[in-house]
């Protein structure tokens, strides 16, 4: 196997802000811009995850640090540094992954956007990057932000509004606002964490500082961590942002924010709450549970009274997610069987992210003008879109955890956690993912299935099927899929070695029964 | 020589030198004249630089030099030598006699400078109204705009009656301790407290409140910020620069300095009213700044919200806390302000938000550094803003600070309000690059007038602003 030198992280990171720059100084011609974008982005991509697997393949990880610098008068020691390891790197490869996809499918042939377009792209995408990786809460807070003001620039430079979310800047600001009411919160808590010990501890080293606090303290820092975080994920009740932002959002980025940005949650639940706060977790995961419980409930739920396929896929992201951090909060819990759920979560991060950015993807392709299609006004439409229409419902057969498709070894990890917690949690998770799983069907059934209707509304024109390559890429895509589903240890196995090393798996909290 | 002596000949040189153009000849070189004040303030800085030990004091303590004073003369220098770099195309632009703003703008040089060197209770006085008098002349330096003339009354006639509270502070103070000298009065009042003698006690309580309100009433902190947007919207861009960068940031340092200093012994008093005052200023501006259309005006509201993230951080008394908020505010500002002037018309000021329509269309480069400003203002990570927030909250909850549940509540309530103030920097910045949804909003395509000397100093400004941001604190101190 080769092995990755760890200047690599640094690499992954610094790319995609070396590509801004790049973008900002190419001549103004749409199409060269589009073109060197979705290039940058696909190779990057590809170099992403192919860094991402060889992470994951090494037990020991990867380290990349800097030397201890005295910020604030010296009075904060700040040492930046880079890691890879088994559980991150499901993160880092998703992100490649989800590049390649989401520009595979959406690249911009015509040149409309322009450099703006490719710049903010790159911004969210570097950022996310190093937010991966990253093992500083200086260097979190400062990706997590970054992530933020370039899905700004990129919604609110390239949305477009829409009849059903109103003005694009209305709704960016509430994303925006909402998603801040989360950070600012976070950012006090990890202030309080770097004053307490004069030190950023980073995110490995987080729970040593945390468990010499008063347990007040304790607390109040759980929350605002908590807090950005759920926000972020989303988990029911901070989720206002979510159906919007994602229907104004240009295609590409709606795909990215679904697919991979909402992941910044799931990795803070997991890197910052479970493996920082032990205590607080083992303490608050019943009522999280039913909190994450209902959620993947309410997001189910709601999808079957959605017109379009975007805002389906929106509020099923809501039930997904639940479900990771079910998974996550289930293990704390559990004690001995704890690895299930964390890695039943780990691998529903990396395939509801992927599966996203695919469904996503494909839904701004049915229609000439990249809009949702509307099941009430839309019929037939695999008459004319046959490859595009057979990748569609593989995908939705992978979003309803088909057995066989990787879906569903992620989906069955998170049950088997649950059920040692709860069973009747268990059950209530499984009948909403069911849910979900009906309103999806329901929704390609309606507008694919059935007869062409004879006159076509305005708008409503029909973009021609998918090219050679992409049905390729689709193929290949489905593939993998295939291969984690029937051999899920092909992931699981590094997945569960990383957390033993990094103290998450297979015991609870030290000191606790 | 006196090496204080010495370091102030620049700058009394130059404005001497000034003078004599600007009353001999009838018209005088402007590039000179720009030149000149330019090497009286750096003169003037390098040679405290060289000659000024931090520990020294002049003329039986009425100069004392500090270390954190000495930073905070340097900062107030620097932010003017800003101002004027940046000032000198828009003089050119409002064809007033820019000698005349220059000559004004050294004597408050002179003053901001001063304010943080007083030791005793005289040169305090002085200093202050040094920076007050030109700070009315400077609000209504357009004479031909009858807002300016509004603004610069109204100026004169309120910051009269604080220097009057001011001066009458001083009084009573002087009364309490029979000292006017700043370290023999902070020992008086020590002296004072262990005794328990309550009648001087008082006094100095009397002093202490009238010193805040006529101090809160001159950076704006609310509810005695009523004055700050007109004046802001009255002033032009030139001298809103100095009034609004270094004037406050120096009125600030001297706040700083006296709290700790001779009044220090009074802090469970005072700190009370830093709170109440830094709980104002993140409820009344955030609140009254969501509905500003006019620029001047927002930032106006803005300049209160961040005098209240400074009274948290005087009241942590954490030195490197507080020299970097001031230092990271006076860097904003000033690159607002440079990146608003660039933006002007040749015959026009951005006065509204819709005047900045399509302009990072139109000059992407200058609309990613005035970006860049509003980020450091929203306080985002990398910027100038962000650390000296995160300096402050490092400050609060920094073990043994100790602070009392109602100060991490103002705290929390500044942070949190800090939410709102997302939206009204991100309305520029929606401005400055994305497309107006209403048709009535149109973009102004007559060329805009950023021109050398504004820009490099908004390029200076953002650089400032960065590295600031990286490295956390100021170098120096």
């Amino acid at each position: 196997m080769l092995a990755v030198p760890s200047d690599f992280l640094l690499l992954i990171v610094v790319i995609p802000f070396l590509a801004m720059v790049l973008h900002a100084f190419l001549p103004k011609n749409g199409k060269l811009q589009a073109r060197a974008h979705t290039g940058i982005s696909i190779l990057w991509g590809l170099l992403v995850a192919w860094v991402g697997w060889l992470g994951l393949q090494m037990p020991e990880g990867l380290q990349l640090q800097w030397a201890h610098l005295a910020l604030a008068g010296g009075s904060l020691d700040f040492a930046p540094k880079l890691i890879l390891n088994g559980s991150n790197a499901v993160f880092v490869m998703l992100l490649g992954l989800a590049q390649i996809v989401v520009y595979g499918f959406l690249h911009d042939k015509e040149g409309r956007y322009g450099a703006s377009y490719a710049i903010s792209a790159h911004l969210l995408a570097g950022s996310l990057a190093g937010l991966f990786v990253c093992d500083s809460l200086l260097l979190f807070y400062l990706f997590w932000e970054l992530a933020l003001i370039g899905a700004y620039f990129w919604i609110g430079l390239h949305g477009r509004p829409s009849f059903f979310s109103g003005s694009v800047y209305g709704t960016l600001m509430r994303f925006v606002l909402i998603t801040l009411a989360g950070s600012l919160p976070m950012l006090a808590s990890i202030a309080a964490i770097c004053a307490h010990d004069g030190r950023d501890p980073g995110l490995s080293d987080l729970a040593s500082v945390v468990s010499d606090l008063s347990p007040v303290a304790q607390n109040w820092i759980f929350g605002g961590f908590l807090l950005g975080i759920a926000v972020k994920l989303p988990m029911l009740g901070l989720h206002g942002w979510l159906r919007d932002t994602y229907s104004v959002a240009a295609p590409a980025c709606r795909a990215m924010l679904s697919g991979v940005m909402s992941k910044m949650g799931a990795f803070g639940l997991i890197f910052i709450l479970a493996q920082g706060f032990p205590n607080q977790m083992y303490h608050y995961a019943p009522y999280l549970q039913i909190w994450a419980v209902l959620g993947v409930v309410y997001g189910a739920a709601i999808c079957l009274a959605q017109d379009r396929l975007v805002d389906i896929l929106a509020y099923s992201s809501i039930s997904h997610l639940g479900l990771v951090a079910l998974g996550v909060f289930c293990s704390v819990k559990t004690g001995i069987t704890a690895s299930t759920g964390y890695s039943g979560a780990l691998l529903q991060v990396f395939n509801h992210g992927l599966i996203m950015a695919f469904l996503f993807s494909l839904d701004a392709r049915v229609m000439k003008s990249e809009e949702s299609p509307d099941i009430g006004l839309v019929s037939g439409l695999r008459s004319g879109q046959k490859r595009l229409a057979a990748l569609l419902l593989v995908g939705i057969f992978a979003s309803a955890s088909l057995p066989g498709l990787s879906n569903f070894a992620g989906e069955i990890l998170v049950y088997f956690a649950a059920f040692k917690s709860s069973p009747w949690l268990t059950f209530l998770a499984a009948t909403g993912a069911l849910i979900g799983a009906a309103a999806l069907m329901r929704a390609f059934h309606k507008a694919f299935l059935g007869k062409r209707p004879m006159s076509v509304k305005p708008g409503y024109a029909q973009a021609g099927d998918l090219g050679v390559m992409e049905t390729t890429l689709g193929i290949a895509l489905i593939g993998l899929w295939l291969v984690i589903g029937l051999y899920p240890m092909s992931l699981i196995a590094p997945i569960e070695k990383s957390l033993v090393a990094i103290g998450l798996s297979g015991f609870g909290p030290s000191g606790l029964p | 020589m006196n090496a204080y002596i010495l370091s102030q000949i620049p700058i009394l040189g130059a404005f001497a030198a000034l003078l004599f153009f600007g009353a001999v000849l009838n018209s005088p070189r402007e590039r000179l004249t720009h030149f000149l004040t330019i090497v009286g303030i750096s003169g003037t800085a390098i040679l405290m630089w060289l000659k000024l030990e931090v520990g020294s004091s002049y003329f039986g303590e009425a100069i004392r030099i500090t270390s954190v004073g000495r930073v905070i003369a340097y900062l107030g220098l620097a932010l003017c030598l800003v101002a004027v770099i940046l000032s000198e195309d828009y003089l050119d632009k409002l064809r007033i006699r820019a000698v005349e703003w220059r000559m004004v703008v050294l004597a408050m040089a002179l003053g901001i400078e001063h304010l943080a060197l007083a030791g005793d209770l005289a040169t305090l006085f002085i200093a202050f109204e040094l920076v007050s008098i030109p700070s009315y002349v400077l609000a209504g330096f357009t004479p031909r705009d009858p807002r300016a003339n509004e603004a610069g009354m109204k100026y004169l006639v309120l910051g009269t009656f604080a220097s009057a509270l001011f001066l009458l502070g001083i009084a009573f103070l002087y009364g309490a301790t029979g000292q006017i000298h700043l370290a023999a009065i902070h020992e008086s009042l020590s002296r004072s407290m262990a005794e328990g003698n309550a009648a001087n006690l008082t006094l100095a309580k009397v002093s202490l409140a009238l010193f805040a309100a006529s101090l809160f009433f001159k950076v704006g902190v609310a509810p005695f910020h009523s004055w700050l947007p007109e004046v802001y919207l009255g002033s032009n861009y030139a001298s809103l620069a100095l009034i609004g960068g270094p004037a406050k940031i120096a009125v600030f340092g001297m706040l700083a300095m006296i709290l700790w200093g001779p009044f220090q012994p009074l802090y469970e008093t005072w700190k009370p009213m830093l709170l109440v005052g830094a709980a104002c200023c993140a409820i009344i501006g955030n609140l009254q700044a969501i509905a500003q259309t006019q620029i001047k005006r927002l930032l106006a509201y803005s300049a209160v919200v961040n005098a209240g993230f400074i009274l948290l951080a005087l009241v942590t008394g954490g030195r490197d806390a507080i020299v970097l908020y001031l230092a990271a505010y006076g860097m904003t500002t000033m690159g607002a302000f440079a990146a608003l002037m660039a933006f002007g018309t040749a015959h026009a000021d951005v006065d509204e938000l819709t005047d900045l329509l399509g302009l990072g269309r139109r000059h992407p480069f200058l609309a990613t550094l005035f970006t860049l400003v509003l980020l450091s203002y929203a306080g985002i990570p990398l910027t100038a803003g962000f650390a000296a927030k995160f300096g402050v909250a490092l400050e609060f909850f920094r073990p043994g600070a100790m602070f009392s549940q109602a100060a991490v509540v103002v705290l929390v309530l500044s942070l949190s309000t800090s939410l709102i103030s997302f939206y009204y920097y991100f309305k520029i910045v929606r401005a400055l690059w994305m497309k107006p949804e209403s048709s009535l909003d149109q973009e102004i395509t007559e060329p805009r007038n950023g021109r050398v000397s504004t820009v490099f100093a908004l390029i200076l400004c953002v650089v400032a602003v960065l590295a600031l941001g990286l490295t956390m604190q100021v170098p120096g101190i």
